[in-house]
């Protein structure tokens, strides 16, 4: 089995690797050959992950009724720093997996309109998608943290080459948040990894942990937890199930460093590491240039996938490594979320540019997400009712995949207007609508599904963590709850300016003419999904509530065990009301 | 000198001899292109004889035991660096095969071979004396080329370095005469077994070792460009041409780290203490400063430069966690502090001289490549080059898949694994985190300069293209490097474990190095100490 399992998921992602290296030998002048082709491989890797989602895809199903890691996978790498080649799935990984095939395909298809270095393009364009998907099927740290930063190179040629006039410095100011992001985690890494040890774990931890194989039989089994217990130095691990294992079941990563637990330094050194793709306020600055400089479709990839990764990792990595550290930093994540809502909504409402708006929505609406993770509302008083949390963090993975297919969207659409006029400036536009009914329907569709209209994506998740919250913290959940007002101003504002109005009286009227196949084939799938999701959410909820409700109560239980040792959260009322409606989030979630 | 070592120092002699002749020849035939193929040949040859030397039984068992045969000593170490030497000269050959000015192509090619020799000698002695011989062989034939070839200001790189070295040598001279007052003994062999046995005598001088490490760390630190002994490589090497300054940036720092490994590392047990502060505090200053210094550049070299001086701060994390385990703190099983330096003063060499080789290929008669904006717009007009230096600078900025991610990878877990645990280390364990904190900071900050380069290469239009005059041998060169940089992070197992080989070998005594094999007193370069001069009367 787990040679079916290495091939699939190594296809997945090094099939565009794959791509890219034949794309190398293209002739140099055959520049709409090596974009269909790209466009090939992107369907390609697309149609594999959707053939997952096919309950007849027998041995390469994804089964989404499993809570834990499935089609996984390990081989040896660098046995010296005990390294794997380690990849595997569950709910939380695969419905972005999925997004990231969907929005790369779309982005490759909203790239015709690139004439420069074509072959080059292609080539890095191919190679952020394997890194991408790398990094969302890694299990093991030092691979996650391998692909995280070769992710890096081809966005920061992406943005600086095809950009635009300020396309230097936006890319690298890309390139070095991301890479001081990047260092804190390779210390976070190592300072997990120099106090991992394997002994301290069960043998069915280590089998749950896919350090001994779970297909071993059960004897066999027990020779490899006797050979691992028979060291007499410290076994160490990146393996990122087993260290999950270690932080919530062991003291091993509660050594002290300068008066605080080694968690809570790594859970801040890899926080920061993810916020600052997520991004949050204060570490969001490089999103907007990157944004306003990058070309359209690496917008949408910026936009529907990169920014996913940060919250990936924090759901993946800080909080079931580092429980205690989560607990204590409640608040400080909460904040984090909060502000960089409330800072987004306003500078979105204070933007000229178009696009710049559009990024600016991003940092708010990517606020959710931070907000519904760091919600550690497990406790209530000595009863350990995860209920609130689970819809936290369920609204926070919806989001993302929510925010995954409406900021690409509002991207793309974005650029269908700036390719016609050649400007993005909100005070010379209006009357589109009369000159484009169809793109400003379809427009306008998507903007309505980023402001969270009811029956549209961006609602279900904005709503599970508002909900969610209230239990949590009453003030939180009310700065929350107006934020709503905040975007739909900006949201509704922007539509007034751009698509209403008499007529449009900016430079390059006459360019307007109405939208092509290729980009209706871009933006309809987006519009679509947009309304499906926000009508029937269960086709998101169905893949990953099992794997989210599992990693909370997993989370819970930790709790519950260390109650003894926890601080109660300071301002946690046990009076207060339960979650406003259990029963209606309960139904969406079963 | 007996047989034994004239036959050990074979690939000595043969680059001594051929340099000679080729600063002869150079008179009759000046600047030919064949004088650079020569020392090439002759590098090989020294290899060839290297490699052939390695299979002999005596230097077999000596590699596995560590042999001393008179004056030098036979070890992995050794042979690590004299390998690594060589390579790093085969390219440096190549480099100046076409372009150092009119006419003096015999004389850099010679001073080259002489450099590589002395570089080697340094690596094998077990003898102060010896190690000083191998130091100035390596300084004066520097002397002589940083007047060679076309720079913006030959003359006062020249002098300025002339003079700073002349300095430097004294104090580590200085640091030697403690030494000896301490040990009684110029043989390093001696010199370890006092300290780590002192008599009553050495016990009473050891605060004059104390101040003999300090001295001699202080004369190393000049040629390891480490702060506040840096501040002549700036200048020197925006003053020079492209070649000499890769040769400036990567020779003295094997020379220095080799002399630190020999003299302070291995032959100075009991000080460790001092040791790891020392280079702790010093790796701190110099990798920050270089870095940020480096933000403002605009010459490449200079940036270089300064791009030199943060690597030679990375490079002494390394030797801090060696000291540190050396003096008993623990370290996590299969890393090894001095083993993870010299891996990176590999992959750091490979980059930067990369990166010289390549600017030596882009310069032509009428412009040297100096400048940020010489190398404008360089994707489109040398496609190849520029993605070569581009991948030199991801790799010195430390990203991976490159070279340059696993040098700073072995030298950060290395500092981050002094156990936490551990009563014993619990102590040292604050300062080293805080060392790799800084250290990936530094990294990160790095990270701005060097990518300021590769978008001046890919993101601006230039006016001029460079002209591309360096010629094959350059190219060859970038390409070498370049195929280096990718291989080593492809695959580095191999190499991390020969430095930790070599650092193992530099530091454990076998019994037969200090008794069995030992050449009898009389044949030996030893210098005892005359009967009127006992320790006991400083």
């Amino acid at each position: 089995m787990e040679s079916t399992y290495l091939t699939l998921l190594s296809t997945v992602v090094f099939l565009p690797a794959l791509g890219a290296l034949v794309l190398a030998f293209f002739p140099r002048e055959k520049t709409e050959a090596m974009k269909y082709f790209a466009l090939g491989v992107t369907a390609l890797v697309f149609l594999l992950t959707l053939i997952m989602a096919l309950p007849s895809a027998g041995d390469w199903q994804f089964d989404a009724a499993v809570t834990d890691m499935q089609k996984v996978f390990s081989v040896g790498w660098i046995p010296s720093f005990n390294i794997n080649y380690f990849m595997g799935l569950d709910g939380i990984s695969f419905p972005l997996v999925l997004l990231t095939t969907f929005v790369t395909m779309l982005s490759m298809a909203a790239s015709w309109p690139i004439e420069k270095h074509v072959k080059a393009y292609c080539i890095l364009f191919l190679i952020l998608e394997t890194g991408v998907l790398g990094v969302f099927l890694a299990l093991d740290f030092f691979l996650f943290y391998v692909f995280w930063e070769v992710m890096l190179l081809p966005m920061y040629f992406l943005i600086g080459v095809w950009g635009g006039p300020r396309r230097e410095y936006a890319a690298i100011k890309f390139f070095l948040y991301t890479l001081l992001g990047g260092v804190f985690m390779l210390i976070a890494i190592l300072m997990l990894y120099f106090s991992s040890d394997l002994k301290m774990l069960s043998k069915d931890q280590l089998v749950a942990a896919h350090v001994i194989s779970p297909e071993l039989s059960e004897g066999e089994q027990a020779a490899r937890f006797a050979e691992i217990q028979a060291h007499t130095t410290p076994r160490r691990t990146f393996n990122i199930l087993a260290l999950q294992q270690l932080g919530q079941h062991t003291d091993a990563f509660n050594g002290d460093v300068l008066g605080k637990p080694l968690q809570w330094w790594a859970f801040l050194l890899l926080l920061i590491g993810f916020v600052i793709k997520v991004p949050s306020v204060p570490l969001h600055t490089w999103l907007p240039d990157a944004h306003v400089e990058a070309p359209t479709p690496i917008s949408m990839i910026l936009a529907g996938i990169l920014l996913k990764l940060g919250g990936y990792g924090i759901i993946r990595i800080c909080y079931p490594i580092c429980p205690q550290a989560g607990y204590e930093l409640a608040y400080f994540v909460c904040a984090l979320g909060v502000v960089s809502m409330v800072y987004g909504a306003f500078a979105a409402l204070a933007q000229k540019d178009f696009k710049r708006l559009v990024a600016y929505s991003s940092v708010s609406h990517m606020g959710y997400v931070v907000l519904g993770i760091g919600v550690w509302s497990a406790v209530a008083g000595n009863e350990f009712n995860a209920d609130a949390w689970k819809m936290g963090m369920n609204g926070a993975m919806f989001q993302m995949v929510a925010h995954g297919i409406a900021s690409p969207g509002m991207f793309f659409m974005v650029g269908v207007i700036y390719e016609r006029v050649h400007h993005r400036n909100l005070d010379q536009f209006g009357g589109l609508f009369a000159k484009m009914p169809l793109y400003s329907g379809l427009a306008i569709g998507i903007f309505f599904a980023g402001l969270g209209l009811p029956g549209l994506c961006g609602f279900i998740g904005e709503v599970f963590v508002t909900l969610s919250v209230w239990s949590f913290n009453h003030t939180l959940a009310i700065i929350t709850a107006s934020v709503v007002v905040l975007t739909a101003a900006y949201i509704l504002w922007t539509l007034q300016r751009v698509y209403l109005g008499p007529e449009y009286k900016g430079p390059h009227g006459d360019h307007l003419h109405p939208m092509t196949t290729r980009e209706l084939a871009i933006a309809l799938p987006l519009f679509v999904l947009a309304i499906a999701m926000g009508v029937y959410p269960q086709m998101v909820f169905h893949y990953m509530t099992p794997s989210v409700n599992q990693t909370v109560d997993d989370l819970a239980g930790w709790a519950q065990r260390n109650a003894a040792n926890l601080p109660q959260m300071a301002a946690f009322d046990p009076t207060a009301p339960a979650p406003v409606a259990p029963a209606l989030v309960q139904a969406e979630i079963q | 000198m007996t047989s034994e070592t004239a036959y050990l120092l074979l690939p000595e002699i043969i680059l001594i001899l051929a340099g000679t002749l080729i600063y002869l020849g150079g008179a009759f035939a000046p600047g030919k292109s064949a004088w650079a193929a020569l020392a090439a040949l002759v590098i090989l040859a020294a290899g060839g004889a290297l490699a052939q030397q390695g299979t002999t039984e005596t230097v077999q068992k000596a590699l596995v035991t560590g042999t001393i045969s008179g004056p030098l000593t036979i070890d992995w170490f050794s042979a690590a660096i004299r390998y690594g030497v060589l390579a790093v000269g085969l390219v440096f050959a190549l480099v100046g095969s076409r372009w150092v000015g009119e006419g003096d192509q015999s004389e850099f090619q010679g001073s080259l071979l002489m450099i590589l020799a002395g570089l080697m000698l340094v690596a094998l002695s077990n003898d102060l004396v010896l190690v000083f011989v191998g130091l100035e062989l390596i300084s004066i034939p520097t002397y002589v080329m940083l007047y060679l070839g076309k720079g913006t200001n030959l003359l006062e790189s020249g002098t300025k370095y002339f003079f700073l070295s002349l300095l430097s040598s004294a104090l580590m001279l200085y640091g030697f005469s403690f030494l000896y007052g301490v040990a009684g003994s110029t043989s390093l062999i001696d010199i370890r077994e006092t300290f780590a046995n002192p008599d009553a005598d050495a016990a009473r001088l050891m605060s004059f070792a104390r101040l003999a490490l300090i001295l001699i760390f202080a004369g190393l630190a000049f040629r390891l460009t480490a702060v506040p002994f840096h501040f002549y490589a700036p200048d020197v090497y925006q003053g020079t041409s492209n070649a000499n300054a890769g040769i400036l940036a990567v020779i003295p720092k094997i020379a220095a780290l080799a002399a630190i490994v020999r003299i302070i590392y291995a032959g100075m047990p009991g000080l460790e203490q001092i040791g790891w502060q020392l280079t702790l505090a010093v790796a701190l200053v110099t990798m920050t400063l270089g870095n940020l210094l480096a933000l403002w550049q605009t010459n490449v070299r200079r940036m270089m430069a300064y791009s030199s001086i943060a690597h030679a701060g990375y490079m002494l994390i390394g030797l801090s966690v060696g000291f540190a385990a050396a003096g008993g703190a623990v370290v996590a099983e299969g890393l090894d502090g001095v083993g993870a330096t010299l891996f990176y003063l590999l992959v750091y060499a490979a980059a930067t001289a990369g990166v010289f080789a390549a600017l030596t290929y882009l310069s032509g008669e009428r412009r040297i490549v100096s400048t940020l904006d010489d190398l404008a717009g360089l994707s489109s007009s040398h496609p190849k080059t520029s993605a070569a230096l581009a991948l030199f600078m991801f790799s010195l900025a430390g990203l991976p898949p490159l070279a340059g991610f696993w040098g700073k990878f072995t030298l950060f877990t290395g500092a981050l694994s002094v156990d936490a645990r551990n009563p014993e280390s619990g102590n040292l364990w604050p300062w080293f985190v805080a060392l790799a904190l800084v250290g990936v900071i530094n990294a990160a900050i790095s990270g701005a300069y060097y990518l300021r380069l590769i978008g001046v290469m890919y993101f601006r239009s230039g006016d001029a293209a460079p002209e591309g005059q360096g010629g094959a041998g350059a190219a060859l060169a970038t390409a070498l490097c370049a195929l280096a940089v990718i291989g080593i992070g492809a695959y580095p197992g191999p190499l991390v474990e020969a430095g930790k080989k070599a650092s193992r070998a530099a530091r454990d005594v076998s019994p037969e190095m200090l008794a069995g094999d030992r050449v009898p007193a009389n044949q030996t370069a030893v210098v005892k100490p005359l009967p009127g001069l006992q320790k006991a009367e400083f």
